[in-house]
């Protein structure tokens, strides 16, 4: 029984999560077995690595909009740096999307400003840096030998993969057993109880800002090795799948609530709907609509409920934002 | 002993005229204003009307719609992120009723019809209080997945002869700049002189005593996607006329754009401040440094990069901005 207490706050998911493939797995004959897991699992290391980022930000009730042109510019720094080697060239992608989320965080910290608003207007910065260093163009390595190592797999296991497993453990320690991670919930929570409470806005939101941007940018530069090249246009649809991965997960725009396994399951649900569709041959712009009509509905959903079970005005966190 | 009771006068309060602080983005603004007047005189090719024109030709989509997203923006909204799916919907759809012999009216104001309803279906789950910017993104992909899959992606072709007034010119200026400018009057006209629009400031600079004062919020809300709406269908109808044809491609980075007119323009994104003029001249001046930009052989890359760079830098100016940082 005690196991099943531990899975209870992630019922809805895990349901939702059955349905899905139960249903796909009734009505498409490609659908199942080895093949389908592995495809599953593949889109945790771009979609789930630029989740497990924003959800960090979601906790301590932001919102970063810069994440696919995060990702595409540390694709670009890694594919044009490839001669250095393989994971050479993933630490510095990876170590531009931290430095350029460290420095976001902090001017939405000192500027006292709604992530959402600035980073409207970063991202589009970010993706015009990502177009001047690759020259404008699409960019491809030049040693396509460079990322091999990506191409091993393991079942139905590849080493991307793992790598995003590897760091979901990592962000999902730091959350409940840092301080810092408790912190963010503290932020996210109740904002002015946590000043009051001695924590430090300007410290929690650059390391939240910090993490988002260097999983968004190692999301992106694994992805681009990978596949062999990027074009700088690339990802913009992560700023669709990212957000409705985690709020379909359980988080909720408001922040203070979430945790990786929520993270898990939203990026589990959106990839089985999407591979499961992609196996009937819908084509990807009908995804799309799948995709943003599961957003609306658990975003409409999660409002409906929360007015309905508290039956008081809703505070909303993004239009004021008190500080 | 007498007592009077004579009451000294009231000290009168000698009303101040309400005057808005001088801000600090009309510094910002006359000094890239500076900036772009020197360029354009060393800029060989730049104040010729051929030049002038085309600058003007660009500005005006994009132009229409940022000055119609103002009042969202102003009434605490943030933004829509969905402006150009509502466009190409309104382009795909007046491209297959005139592909379809309707009269070019009739379509007109059909497209307005759908474009407004699917605006204003937005601004109800808005209305509701849901986050805008995350109503208008799911939206977006619900809009352009619906408008896909009805067009099978194709690019829907008509005959160009009966959209003059949307695409043709007048005395050597494109149709397209006199409704931009016809626009841009109406909606600050709206914003200025109309009981909507001071409550559309209102909901925006301060949403509690808005409601406290009995501002209608889900009312003003739903108008402000009207307008909205009714730019997208501007927008839609113009850009589809002046190209004979329309798929889900038109419009392209039109979203971002928008959004950088806006808030290059002066507008908070906070809403209760700016002006749909403001946006207007945002734009105009988004065109013109994309257009100094291109003179001199600048890549796309640099340019979305200082387009976004001046985005941050008035989003940070106008929170800076006295008295602003405590909404």
């Amino acid at each position: 029984m005690r196991a099943l207490d531990l899975l209870r706050p992630y019922a809805l998911q895990i349901g939702v999560l059955i349905v899905l493939w139960m249903a796909f797995t009734a009505t498409t004959p490609m659908f199942g077995g080895r093949g389908t897991l592995y495809a599953v699992l593949q889109s945790f290391a771009l979609l789930g690595l630029v989740s497990a980022g924003l959800a960090v930000t979601f906790i301590c009730g932001e919102f970063d909009l810069s994440v696919a042109s995060m990702a595409v510019l540390a694709a670009v720094v890694a594919v044009n740096t490839a001669g250095l080697g393989l994971i050479p060239a993933l630490l510095l992608g990876t170590l531009v999307g931290a430095a350029l989320g460290a420095l976001q965080g902090g001017m939405i910290a000192r500027l006292v400003i709604n992530s959402l608003v600035f980073t409207i207007g970063s991202q589009i910065a970010i993706r015009g840096l990502a177009y001047v260093l690759s020259g404008n163009g699409p960019s491809s390595l030049n040693d396509l030998a460079v990322s091999d190592p990506l191409l091993l797999t393991w079942g139905p296991l590849s080493i991307d993969t793992i790598v995003a497993f590897v760091v979901f453990g990592l962000v999902g320690i730091f959350l409940a057993f840092s301080r810092t991670g408790r912190e963010l919930y503290a932020v996210g929570g109740g904002r002015k109880e946590a000043i009051a409470a001695g924590v430090s806005i300007r410290r929690v939101t650059i390391t939240a800002f910090t993490i988002c941007g260097a999983c968004a940018a190692l999301a992106g530069a694994m992805a681009a090795t990978k596949s062999g090249g990027i074009s700088p246009d690339s990802y913009a649809n992560l700023i669709l799948t990212a957000p409705a991965a985690i709020l379909v997960g359980g988080f909720r725009l408001e922040g203070g609530r979430g945790n990786i396994i929520n993270v898990i399951l939203g990026v589990a649900i959106l990839s089985v709907l999407t591979v499961g569709l992609g196996g009937r041959g819908v084509p990807a712009y009908v995804v799309d609509l799948f995709v943003g009509s599961l957003l609306l509905v658990v975003v409409v959903g999660e409002f409906a409920i929360a007015r309905w079970g508290s039956r008081i005005r809703p505070h909303r966190s993004f239009a004021t934002q008190e500080s | 002993m007498t007592l009077t009771n004579e009451v000294p006068p009231p000290a009168v309060a000698q009303a101040a005229p309400h005057r808005q602080p001088v801000p600090v983005w009309l510094y910002i603004i006359g000094a890239v204003g500076i900036i772009v007047a020197i360029a354009a005189v060393v800029t060989p090719g730049f104040l010729t009307p051929d030049n002038v024109r085309a600058i003007l030709h660009t500005t005006a989509i994009t132009g229409i719609v940022a000055v119609t997203m103002t009042p969202m923006t102003l009434s605490g909204n943030l933004g829509s992120l969905s402006t150009q799916q509502s466009s190409v919907l309104g382009a795909v759809l007046f491209a297959t009723l005139v592909s379809r012999d309707w009269n070019v009216v009739t379509a007109a104001l059909a497209v307005l019809v759908v474009v407004v309803a699917v605006s204003v279906a937005q601004g109800l789950v808005v209305a509701a209080g849901l986050n805008p910017i995350i109503t208008t993104l799911a939206a977006g992909s619900v809009i352009a997945g619906s408008v896909a899959a009805a067009s099978r992606t194709t690019s829907i072709s008509f005959d160009g002869a009966s959209t003059g007034w949307l695409a043709g010119s007048l005395l050597g200026v494109p149709a397209s700049v006199f409704y931009f400018l016809a626009v841009t009057v109406v909606v600050t006209w709206l914003m200025r002189k109309t009981v909507l629009g001071r409550r559309v400031m209102l909901s925006g600079s301060n949403r509690e005593t808005a409601r406290l004062t009995g501002v209608p919020q889900g009312a003003t809300v739903i108008w402000v996607f009207v307008i909205l709406g009714v730019g997208c269908t501007l927008a839609g109808l113009i850009g589809s006329s002046q190209v004979g044809y329309a798929n889900t491609l038109l419009f392209g980075s039109m979203t971002f754009d928008v959004i950088a007119a806006v808030v290059i323009g002066g507008t908070s994104i906070r809403g209760g401040y700016g002006s749909p003029l403001w946006s207007a001249g945002g734009a105009l001046l988004m065109s013109v440094i994309n257009n100094l930009l291109l003179l001199h052989g600048f890549p796309y890359g640099v340019r979305i990069l200082i387009v976004g760079l001046l985005v941050v830098g008035s989003i940070s100016a106008l929170q800076l901005l006295p008295g602003r940082r405590a909404l």
